[in-house]
């Protein structure tokens, strides 16, 4: 299988197949994080067509050697969430939405690579095993911070506790899903 | 006490996060500039944050999602996609054209906002023009108004420089009136003082009386005063003919030898005149006086025309 990097190289030489790889390969996620940040569906939609766009835009501005594809696309995706979270002025909801359109498109698609699919859904377990091996305060604010976009003296406000036991459990609780994640094999080279 | 780089170090999972502040955002990555360790660290930190999405259970976008990027996409490599090139437009331009239910009433709120405002800009607009127009007519009354002030200024100025030119005129004429006035005045203030040397001399004791007679008495008479060893005389006299113009009386002095012209005189509506006499000597060294008629200005030797004579 081509690795990601190789296929952004490829998009910025303006190879549009290699584009439409990476889309294959993470539209889906990209989707879901919009939706989980946004608890809206079209422009979720949107936020994954942009994402996209700027990958083909600014691919040669990626650097491989700063980490890997996948931060860097996920930091797109985010970023421009947290800009439409902004412009509306309106924070999202715990939850990641009730939208029944929205639970039939998680159907897994059956023209997916099985063993790539497989991997993904493993990958989610551990993933999940990790977060619920925090303590449920480490785990609320680090969730609060990315799907939410908030700062920590947001979430200190939100959740009316200081600011310093805030940022506490934020380094505590990331320090501690790194652990959880190296031993559990999730790292930089997975996919 | 922690040093500068540990503290930061402590920021590095909530940098990672996108979840602190500016002022500490800074602070981060000036370090991070700084110390390539600190990068590392934030890489490996930034792995396990970008392991995050995939807690999440992957959902399918829709198709249109993917044709309309690559729809994008094929219009950037034909050179035709010109939205993509500032590489910063609003999320909410980015995507393909795709039905929504929302799409309906969006554009008809944008249409209503946009009726909204340029209603709004009209009867802005309106009401400048208005406040415009009443302006401008109250400059044009005002200027009408000064125009009046103005024209009407010149005409009180035109009558009162014609007023003023008559006034002059009317000064120059009293001035030449009160010079008149003086002059008479001067000359009847003369007549006064003549008149009361006259009447001085005349009652004044040892003063003798000639008369002075006309062969036809209708004619008029004079009286004469003088002091004798005096060279001064007043003749008075009365119902005497008003002469032609260019005629008036002369007095005369004789002595038996010679004729002496004395003044010339006129009588006045009543026929009176009085005429002081200064002769070249004493009145009584002369024994007969005579008037004569004569041309203007009196005659050197007497004429023929003798109207009153008398002996001293």
């Amino acid at each position: 299988m081509i690795s990601d990097e190789e296929l952004v190289a490829a998009v910025a030489s303006g190879d549009s197949k290699a584009l439409e790889a990476l889309y294959d390969r993470y539209s889906r996620i990209v989707f879901a994080l919009a939706l989980r940040m946004l608890s809206h569906g079209d422009i979720a939609e949107d936020v994954v067509q942009e994402t996209f766009w700027r990958v083909w835009r600014r691919a040669n501005t990626f650097q491989a050697s700063s980490g890997t594809f996948s931060p860097w696309l996920f930091g797109i995706a985010r970023n421009l969430c947290i800009d439409e979270l902004r412009r509306r002025q309106v924070r999202p909801g715990a939850s990641s939405g009730s939208n029944d359109e929205l639970i039939l498109q998680a159907i897994p698609d059956n023209a997916q690579d099985v063993e790539h699919m497989t991997w993904q859904v493993e990958r989610r377990r551990l993933i999940i095993e990790a977060l619920n091996e925090l303590p449920v305060d480490q785990r609320e604010v680090i969730e609060m911070a990315y799907f939410g976009g908030l700062s920590q003296r947001e979430i200190a406000e939100k959740l009316n506790d200081p600011l310093g036991t805030v940022k506490t459990r934020v380094r505590l609780g990331l320090q501690k899903l790194r652990q959880f994640l190296h031993i559990q094999g999730i790292g930089q080279d997975d996919r | 006490m922690k040093t500068q780089s540990e503290d930061v170090e402590e920021l590095l999972p909530a940098y990672a996060l996108g979840a602190l502040d500016t002022e500490d955002m800074i602070r981060v990555e000036r370090m991070l500039a700084e110390q390539p360790l600190l990068r590392r660290e934030l890489a490996d930190l930034r792995d396990v944050v970008g392991q995050l999405p995939y807690s999440l259970a992957p959902v399918e976008p829709p198709a249109r999602a993917r044709v309309g990027l690559m729809a994008r996409v094929a219009a950037n490599q034909a050179g035709g996609d010109t939205a993509g090139q500032s590489g910063a437009k609003a999320l909410a331009s980015a995507a393909v054209p795709r039905p929504r239910n929302w799409l309906v009433p969006a554009v008809f709120a944008l249409l209503f906002a946009l009726v909204t405002g340029l209603s709004v800009l009209t009867f802005s607009l309106q009401s400048n023009l208005n406040t415009f127009a009443q302006t401008n007519q109250q400059l044009v009354a005002s200027v009408d108004a000064l125009e009046q002030s103005i024209a009407s200024a010149e005409q009180n100025r035109r009558v009162l420089a014609d007023e003023l030119a008559i006034s002059r005129s009317d000064i120059d004429e009293l001035k030449s009136q009160l010079l008149d006035e003086r002059t008479q005045l001067a000359s009847l203030n003369d007549q006064i003082a003549q008149e009361r040397q006259v009447f001085t001399f005349v009652n004044a004791p040892g003063v003798a009386t000639r008369e002075l007679v006309a062969a036809d008495e209708s004619a008029g008479r004079g009286e004469m005063y003088m002091y004798p060893g005096d060279t001064t005389a007043v003749v008075l006299f009365r119902g005497l003919s008003a002469l032609e113009p260019g005629r008036v009386y002369q007095f005369w002095l004789a002595d038996g030898v010679n004729q002496i012209p004395g003044a010339t005189f006129i009588v006045d509506d009543h026929g009176i005149a009085q005429v002081v006499i200064e002769a070249p000597r004493e009145v009584n060294a002369f024994n007969q006086v005579m008037v004569t008629v004569e041309p203007e200005g009196g005659s050197t030797s007497p004429s023929k025309n003798v109207v009153l004579e008398g002996n001293l």
